[in-house]
């Protein structure tokens, strides 16, 4: 079965359309790029499709993992494993790294009906993954995206 | 000038002069404040600096004085109480010293103005009314007529790091409106580093009018944190006129928290006296109800080569207004003054007020002055970006609220104080419903 499906994909901003019916069909282990000119739509199908609500979409449907991705908040698709890399992440002063990582993890485990992690357990877990990348201690109190 | 009416009984109270002490001086003080009240009463709305803050509000209530209450317990301090953090803290109740409550020892000679004025009375003689003067405006004039009491702290030159001083201010629960006029006068030697924190608190279901005024003199060389806690009741009136003198090299840092209170207007004035002088003014307001909460700074720049830097955030919910009126000033011979003033305000309702104006007044040529106000609701792209990432839309929302004031909090130089202020601003965010708030 198809990991993603999308089938003749509409979406407008501002009452202006977009998208103009978009077919891709992507399976399990395939690495895709997608290329065009500016304009062309591609930032507009990675937001439509990581859930941001300034698009609407007008037609047509999405299957992830055999899901209606459409239907789901952008945090539920997250939590099933599809998110968008920003091009321009925005700052968040105030929210540090280590914070917003446990968060976001946090809700991903409640999302599958794991326990959460405590704040020792979480603090462990990525010092060791920041070990393995050899990553500066320091990124962990830096405000998200600073 | 015309002044707001003011019922009969009330003109009696305002303008009541407090005790002299047998000082000829300070009973004359007294009596030419009395006077400028009695002439200008409290500032009508028509006049440029109190047309978005109404006092006539205070002036339809009947106050009276607070009589000798029941005395509070060590406990009913709660979390008010900082001596956990290693503070020597002094507490007024009423406007009356508490020797139960306080606990003064440590490496700070920490006075009432009655005490200090038997040990070292040429030196409040000296400061008292110097840098916050009873003609200033109304409150000022009345706090310096009838104030009973309040914090004296003449700390010599030379001390180093002393540490952390609370003073604590409590208006008790009451059956009638009273009105409180704390007085504190904190003169710092040079090259002393102090953290100085003003707490304020009430208890009274009642109407309760809170008139301080806080003069501070910055010592050369010294360090000096002020920190402002603002946490009254809301049927709080709270009026704060302070007024911060630095000399040359010292460096002052300020910050003004309000979480309380019905009707709340700080006057900061920092006053940058002598070349490289130093001031960072900050503030955060968190604002539900109908609370209404004004923050005036004034800044004056005298002399060449100072630094100042301002940030003043607001949290608004409910039918919440807030004023952040933001004065610079660069007198002709403040050449290489270098200052930026920063006004942020997240509107977390539809009724939400903020009204923020800076004011810059620059007689100077080699100067940089910047100053920007922002005010909207909770970011979009901030919010989509937590959501994006698994976090729900609603923890986002509290996610980024509390974030937008703890920015202001990380600037607290005094480790033990930023995280108690961490604490207490995440609860009264929850208290206000402002980590509730859709954006």
């Amino acid at each position: 079965m198809a990991f993603v499906e999308i089938n003749n994909l509409q979406a407008a901003v501002g009452g202006k359309p977009i998208l103009k019916g978009i077919d891709l069909t992507i399976n399990p282990g395939e690495v895709h790029a997608i290329m065009g000119p500016n304009g062309s739509g591609k930032s507009t199908l990675s937001s439509v499709l990581a859930g941001r609500e300034t698009y609407t979409v007008t037609g047509g449907s999405v299957l992830f993992d055999g899901k209606d991705l459409l239907d789901l908040s952008p945090e539920e698709r997250a939590c099933e494993g599809l998110f968008m890399a920003f091009q321009y992440p925005v700052e968040i002063p105030g929210v540090t790294t280590s914070y917003f990582l446990m968060a976001a993890v946090n809700a991903i485990r409640k999302h599958h009906g794991q326990e959460e992690l405590d704040a020792m357990d979480f603090l462990k877990m990525v010092k060791e993954k920041m070990a393995l990348l050899e990553m500066d201690k320091t990124f962990l109190n830096r405000s998200v995206n600073e | 000038m015309t002044s707001t009416t003011i019922s009969p009984d009330n003109t009696g109270i305002f303008s009541a002069m407090g005790p002299s002490y047998g000082l000829p001086w300070l009973q004359q003080r007294r009596a030419e404040a009395a006077e400028v009240f009695e002439r200008i009463g409290l500032p009508p709305v028509t006049h440029e600096d109190w047309r978005l803050t109404n006092t006539a509000q205070i002036s339809k209530i009947n106050f009276s004085a607070p009589g000798t209450g029941t005395p509070l317990t060590p406990e009913q301090l709660g979390g008010l109480c900082l001596k956990k953090l290693g503070a020597q803290q002094m507490v007024f109740v009423d406007g009356k010293f508490s020797s139960e409550l306080s606990s003064l020892g440590g490496k700070v000679e920490v006075l009432t103005i009655q005490k200090g004025m038997e040990k070292l009375g040429d030196r409040v003689q000296r400061f008292l009314g110097r840098e916050m003067p009873g003609q200033s405006n109304g409150f000022s004039a009345m706090n310096l007529a009838g104030f009973e009491d309040g914090a004296f702290i003449y700390l010599p030159p030379d001390q180093g790091e002393v540490g952390l001083v609370h003073l604590l201010w409590i208006t008790a629960s009451h059956d009638q409106p009273v009105v409180v006029q704390p007085r504190n006068l904190l003169i710092i030697g040079s090259n002393n580093h102090i953290t100085l924190v003003q707490s304020y608190a009430s208890f009274s279901s009642q109407p309760t009018l809170c008139n301080a005024v806080t003069e501070m003199v910055v010592g050369k060389g010294a360090k000096v944190e002020l920190i402002k806690l603002q946490r009254e009741r809301d049927t709080a009136f709270h009026i704060a006129n302070e007024a911060i003198h630095v000399h040359e090299h010292a460096d002052v840092q300020s910050l003004v928290v309000n979480t309380g209170g019905h009707l709340v207007r700080n006057n900061m004035t920092v006053h940058l006296a002598e070349p490289f002088a130093q001031a960072t003014l900050n503030g955060l307001t968190l604002a539900a109800g109908d609370q209404h909460i004004d923050n005036h700074t004034m800044l004056d720049h005298a002399r060449e080569n100072c630094p100042s830097h301002e940030l003043y955030k607001n949290l608004l919910g409910g039918r919440a207004s807030a004023v952040f009126r933001g004065k610079i000033l660069v007198r002709p011979d403040a050449q290489k003054t270098d200052s930026k003033q920063t006004s942020k305000t997240i509107l977390l309702s539809d009724d939400a007020v903020m009204n923020s104006q800076p004011q810059l007044e620059i007689y100077a040529d080699d100067v940089k002055c910047t100053h920007g106000s922002t005010t909207g609701p909770l970011d979009d792209e901030q919010l989509f970006y937590l959501r994006s990432r698994g976090v729900a839309a609603a923890d986002a929302g509290a996610l980024l609220t509390y974030a937008f004031a703890r920015d202001v909090l990380l600037r607290i130089w005094h480790t033990g104080m930023r995280e108690y202020l961490e604490d207490f601003v995440a609860a009264e965010l929850h208290r206000l419903h402002l980590d509730q708030a859709k954006s």
